[in-house]
């Protein structure tokens, strides 16, 4: 499954990012690696920005970075 | 001695750094505000420490510019490293600490915001942290003032370097390059750096106890309507229409007492100098220009950046401002600009110098480009904002054709500047807690951004009042009156009004002065005014983009900002009845 295209509420466990955007590196470093629970918590519309809580923070992530990272 | 003082973006380091060196460094609430590193003193006992605040950086291996200063400040190895966590976030700002750890240096680890973490129902146990790390811990608020005392106390008698970590050459920490991943840096290198996320897991989840709690915190259900994409941007949008408003309004009602204040002193001023000085050309002058470059800034500057550097500061300091990039983010994208440009773009309204350098938040040149651009020619400034007001008020110009005209070339000049970022950098930014504002970060940044107004704006205003003046009495005018029929056909405005035009090479908000002494029809008015508007970066502003793009960059966007202004005015004159 994709983090962008789960429903607003889910909480999801992060199983890998998928290369290729060229932003993997900023989402390893702010703490979106492998293994940790995130909670996607809103869906811009028109395929904008998802916003998903990681701990205790709230990053907004580019609908394609979202859809780079695959989690369960 | 020396010690640096770093950490994540927007965890307080530059909070820390003025707590402890009684500095008034500007602090925000979201990440990126301090992009520069602060220097300051601080004595313990018989030690001075010179501090330096190093701009916030997730991980060394960033490949950021932060980055890169933070790892060369490293390689001249300070005295002490004082790291600033997030406590509430403690597992991601440990990543850093791991990091740092390799350099082998002194450290001391201050656990910010451990009031609000307290107040999230976290509890935490520095000590296991300090004994598993082998480091002094503070919990620290940059707020309250909690754990001043104990860190100074610890800088007095010397913090020890941590006996807990190898030994790793700060080489090594820096990428080499590998062939395992294509992402390259030592970050992406799993082997390497999952590692230090699971440590850091590892150790967040010994430090700190959740307690349950039984209801939320206003702020946080704020936050949640805030940050629901529908709601939340239709608040936004309000908001935003509401400052306009307060803006406005505080311009309108404050214009009257301030008048009424300086008539009697400028009525003193005018007499005084026909008084004391021979009658003639200079007496004349001066008797007129010195009150007229009084009371305009006064009345119509100074309310307007007073107003603004009070909205601004409350959309920094509550979190609210980094939103509108989210919020933002699908119509800035159109435009080739990452919902991030939005910060500087708003800034702008404010005062466009700081903004240009807020532009380092954007995640390249191209972009910086475009927004540098943006702002230079179509972003009016407080000062912009208020004289133009003024001109519209006094010559019953159309504030429609204006705003109008504003929000087309801002429009057009981003969707053909949109084309040369052709890279689309991918969106990340994380979104700061909303908190109450802090009245006295407030109190800095409106004092520091306002006392601008007299040491820049009155006296420039003042100096090019009497200048005008003195071409408008020396008649020079009229020999400009050649160009009339030019200027006429091409923008519909008379010769003068294009010599205001012209002024806006030195400075912006001077130009309009030019124009409140001409006599002029609504429709000239508002073609001058918004020529004016629409034209050329200030002198602060150019000296700020040779500084951040270089000389090029400048260049370019001195041509495009001629070209639109008088592409507008072209435009203008024929669309106008």
């Amino acid at each position: 499954m994709r983090l962008d295209t789960l429903e607003t509420g889910r909480k999801v466990r992060v199983v890998s990012i998928n290369k290729g955007t060229g932003a993997e590196q900023r989402l390893l470093e702010m703490g979106i690696v492998p293994g940790v629970e995130v909670e996607l918590l809103a869906k811009h519309p028109l395929k904008g920005p998802v916003i998903v809580k990681l701990n205790n923070t709230r990053i907004a992530l580019g609908r394609q970075l979202a859809n780079s990272i695959e989690v369960e | 001695m020396k010690a640096i003082i770093v950490g994540n973006p927007n965890v307080g380091k530059s909070y820390v750094f003025n707590r402890l060196t009684g500095q008034e460094v500007f602090v925000s609430n979201y990440p990126g505000t301090s992009v520069e590193i602060n220097r300051g003193f601080l004595t313990v006992g018989n030690k001075s420490i010179e501090l330096l605040d190093m701009p916030g950086v997730y991980s060394l291996n960033s490949g950021t510019p932060e980055a890169a200063m933070l790892v060369e400040a490293l390689k001249e190895p300070p005295d002490l490293i004082i790291q600033v966590l997030d406590t509430v976030n403690l597992e991601r700002n440990l990543v850093l600490t791991l990091e740092l750890m390799k350099a082998n240096l002194p450290m001391v680890l201050l656990l910010n915001q451990v009031d609000r973490a307290r107040e999230m129902g976290l509890r935490i146990d520095s000590q296991v942290l300090s004994r598993e790390l082998g480091l002094p811990v503070f919990p620290f608020s940059a707020l309250t003032g909690e754990g001043v005392l104990d860190l100074l106390e610890q800088l007095a008698k010397g913090v020890p370097r941590s006996k807990k970590v190898q030994v790793v050459s700060l080489e090594t920490v820096e990428c080499q390059g590998c062939d395992r991943c294509a992402c390259g840096p030592v970050l992406s290198c799993e082997g390497v750096n999952l590692k230090l996320f699971d440590q850091a897991r590892l150790l967040a989840g010994k430090t700190t106890t959740r307690i349950e709690r039984t209801q939320m915190h206003w702020l946080e259900k704020a936050q949640n309507w805030i940050d629901q994409p529908i709601l939340g941007t239709v608040l936004l949008l309000l908001l935003a229409y509401l400052s306009f408003v307060i803006l406005l309004q505080f311009i309108n009602l404050s214009e009257g007492p301030i008048s009424a204040l300086l008539d009697p002193v400028n009525q003193l001023i005018s007499e005084a100098i026909v008084e004391l000085l021979p009658a003639g050309i200079i007496a004349q002058v001066l008797s007129k220009a010195v009150p007229e470059g009084i009371v305009i800034p006064f009345t119509i500057v100074m309310p307007a950046m007073l107003m603004v550097s009070i909205l601004m500061a409350l959309m920094e300091d509550s979190g609210i401002l980094p939103r509108y990039s989210v919020a933002l983010e699908r119509v800035s994208r159109i435009f080739g600009l990452s919902g991030q440009a939005i910060i500087p773009l708003t800034l702008g309204l404010g005062c466009r110098t700081p903004a240009v350098v807020a532009t380092r938040i954007l995640p390249n040149t191209a972009q910086r480009f475009i927004t540098v651009a943006l702002l230079s020619i179509v972003v009016p400034c407080a000062a912009t904002l208020g004289i133009m007001a003024s001109v519209i008020a006094k010559f019953n110009a159309s504030l429609v054709a204006v705003a109008g005209a504003l929000v087309a070339v801002f429009l057009g000049l981003s969707l053909v500047l949109g084309r040369i970022n052709t890279q689309q950098e991918e969106f990340i930014y994380e979104l700061p807690p909303l908190r109450i504002p802090n009245w006295h970060n407030i109190a800095i940044k409106v004092k520091a951004r306002f006392t601008g107004f007299f040491t820049e704006i009155l006296p420039l205003l003042l100096v090019m009042s009497i200048a005008i003046r003195t071409i408008i009495e020396s008649g020079v005018l009229q020999l400009l009156d050649g160009l009339g029929p030019i200027t006429r056909v091409l923008f519909g405005i008379p010769s003068e009004a294009f010599v205001a035009v012209l002024l806006t090479v030195f400075q912006r908000y001077l130009a309009p002065l030019l124009l409140l002494n001409l006599t002029l029809t609504p429709r000239e008015a508002t073609i001058a005014i918004t020529m004016v508007v629409i034209s050329l970066p200030c002198l602060p502003v150019m000296v700020m983009t040779i500084r951040e793009l270089g000389l090029k960059a400048l260049g370019k966007i001195i041509g495009m900002g001629f070209l639109a202004s008088f592409l507008v005015g072209i435009a203008l004159n024929l669309i106008l009845p």
